[in-house]
Order: structure tokens, then C-alpha cells, then sequence
């Protein structure tokens, strides 16, 4: 979503792919994920791949990439541990992406097997925080 | 133990049927503190470790009662644990609310590394790391931690 706000084309696929570094559409893409990786995954030394993302974004930004990264840790696990369904209008609108995401694969997705497809907010990313 | 290993371990394999054997051996809302503690302690370990610093030592438990304030307005929404009904923001910013004070804390938490308070309505941010960056960052990360929601 704010990939179209902001003009760009993201390719959604490789975002998701633990095994491609490299460029999805968004500045240092390749630089963003290699640190990700190595940060959850360990795949590759944490200390390289931040000072190249440092190199290529600045060092706030790199700070803010830290941050995401750990909130996200504890996003996932609140979400997980206490069982969530989607959202009704999200449910609807990722339909189609999670499929072809194969994201219906997670063991959460038993949490949402119940829900029908409904018009209902909210139906972004950026409703889910308020 | 059980609660707290599994979910800083492995929370994309969490199933219903477990944490109803949790909850029943400990009661929903000490299960759903334990998740919410747990979530805080793992976001604070892991910038630590993105940054390349040392993990921080944990805090001196402070003297005095938990709160035990288990808010009017909670119910069965779906989830495995009750939390706030009726009109209200999106199910993943009301996981916790079953024990205010920690939701208290652990709101804030993603107001400080993520959502930024009313700026997160903006597409267009006005950060070091850009709104795609961010989501970018995000996206790799849920889907690493196999997480649905």
C-alpha cells in the first residue's frame, strides 16, 4: 500500500522469499534484507550487513531498520500467542495475495478458518495501529 | 517456563489446543501477561542484537501487588484469550488488553519502534527509513517468523 503511495512497484514474492537478497522495488532493498536475514535468521554477520545498509540509508535509518525488526519480533508473538483472527475487512482484501503468497501455509491461518469473506474495515495496514 | 520458551522460541507454531492447556493450568490473564512480558523481553533482545550490543541485564523485580484489573469491557472475539469488544481498532492492537498494564506498556513500545502515533496514517513518512523501507523490514520479518496475522 504505500508502495503505490509513494510510486513504487514492490514485488510482494521476493519481500516474502527468506532466500532472495535483492532488489523489490523499494531504495536498499537488497542492503534491507540482508540484514533482516541476518538478524533473524543469522545468515550472514549482523555487524557487515548493517554497516552496509549504514552505508547505503544512514545511520538513523539503519537505527529505525533495528527497531522494526525487534517490534516485529514482538508483533508476531503477541498476534501468535494469543490466537488473533484477521480482521474482517483484511480477510477479504488478502484473499487472493495470500494464496498466491502461499501464506495460508502458517499455522495461525487455523485461527481465521472460520471467518467469510466480509466488507468491513479495517482494510490497510495503517488502521491496524490506532 | 512452557508459555515463555515456546513463545519466544517458536510462536508460528502455536496452536489453539496448547494454549488452551496453558490457560487452563494458569488462567487467562496470567497467560496473556506471560505473552505480553515475553513479547516485550524478546523486542528489547533483539534490537540489542541487531545493533551489536550486549543483551541487557534484567531489571530488579519491584516490590508491591500486581494490579489483578481485569477491564469491564473484555469478551470472546475469537482469539484464545478474551479482549476489549465492541468497536474498537484492529485485533492486533487489542491482543493484550486483557491485562492493562502491560498492554499499557507494550502499546507504547510499538508507538516508539513502529507506529509513530498519528504519523502512521501517513504513506509518505517523514523518517529516516521510508514507509516502503519500513514495511519492507516488516514484511521479511513476519514472514521469517512465520507469523499469519
Amino acid at each position: 500500500m504505500s508502495g503505490e503511495a509513494n510510486g513504487l512497484h514492490i514485488d510482494l514474492e521476493g519481500a516474502l522469499d527468506a532466500d532472495h537478497i535483492g532488489d523489490v522495488g523499494v531504495p536498499a532493498s537488497a542492503e534491507l534484507l540482508a540484514f533482516t536475514n541476518a538478524v533473524e535468521l543469522g545468515r550472514g554477520d549482523i555487524d557487515q550487513t548493517r554497516a552496509a545498509l549504514a552505508a547505503a540509508i544512514g545511520a538513523e535509518a539503519t537505527t529505525e531498520a533495528a527497531a522494526i525488526i525487534a517490534i516485529f519480533n514482538g508483533l508476531v508473538r503477541v498476534a501468535d500467542g494469543t490466537g488473533i483472527q484477521l480482521d474482517d475487512g483484511v480477510f477479504t482484501a488478502s484473499i487472493t495475495e495470500r494464496e498466491s503468497l502461499d501464506i495460508n501455509r502458517f499455522a495461525g491461518a487455523a485461527n481465521s478458518a472460520d471467518l467469510q469473506p466480509a466488507p468491513s474495515m479495517p482494510t490497510a495496514v495503517h488502521q491496524l495501529f490506532g | 517456563m512452557e508459555v515463555v520458551h515456546r513463545t519466544a522460541s517458536d510462536p508460528g507454531r502455536l496452536t489453539r489446543s496448547w494454549a488452551a492447556e496453558q490457560i487452563a493450568a494458569l488462567g487467562e490473564e496470567t497467560y496473556t501477561e506471560l505473552i505480553g512480558v515475553t513479547a516485550i523481553v524478546t523486542v528489547i533482545d533483539r534490537f540489542q542484537r541487531a545493533m551489536g550490543r550486549p543483551e541487557l541485564p534484567l531489571p530488579t523485580p519491584a516490590a508491591g501487588e500486581p494490579t489483578q484489573v481485569r477491564p469491564d469491557d473484555v469478551g470472546d472475539i475469537g482469539a484464545w484469550v478474551s479482549q476489549t469488544v465492541g468497536p474498537t481498532t484492529a485485533n492486533v492492537s487489542r491482543t493484550l488488553s486483557l491485562v492493562p498494564v502491560t498492554n499499557q506498556a507494550w502499546r507504547q513500545l510499538v508507538d516508539t519502534h513502529y507506529s509513530h502515533g498519528a504519523e502512521f496514517m501517513n504513506m509518505q513518512w517523514d523518517f529516516p527509513l521510508s514507509r516502503p523501507q519500513a514495511e519492507l523490514v516488516a514484511t521479511r520479518s513476519t514472514a521469517l517468523n512465520e507469523c499469519f496475522y
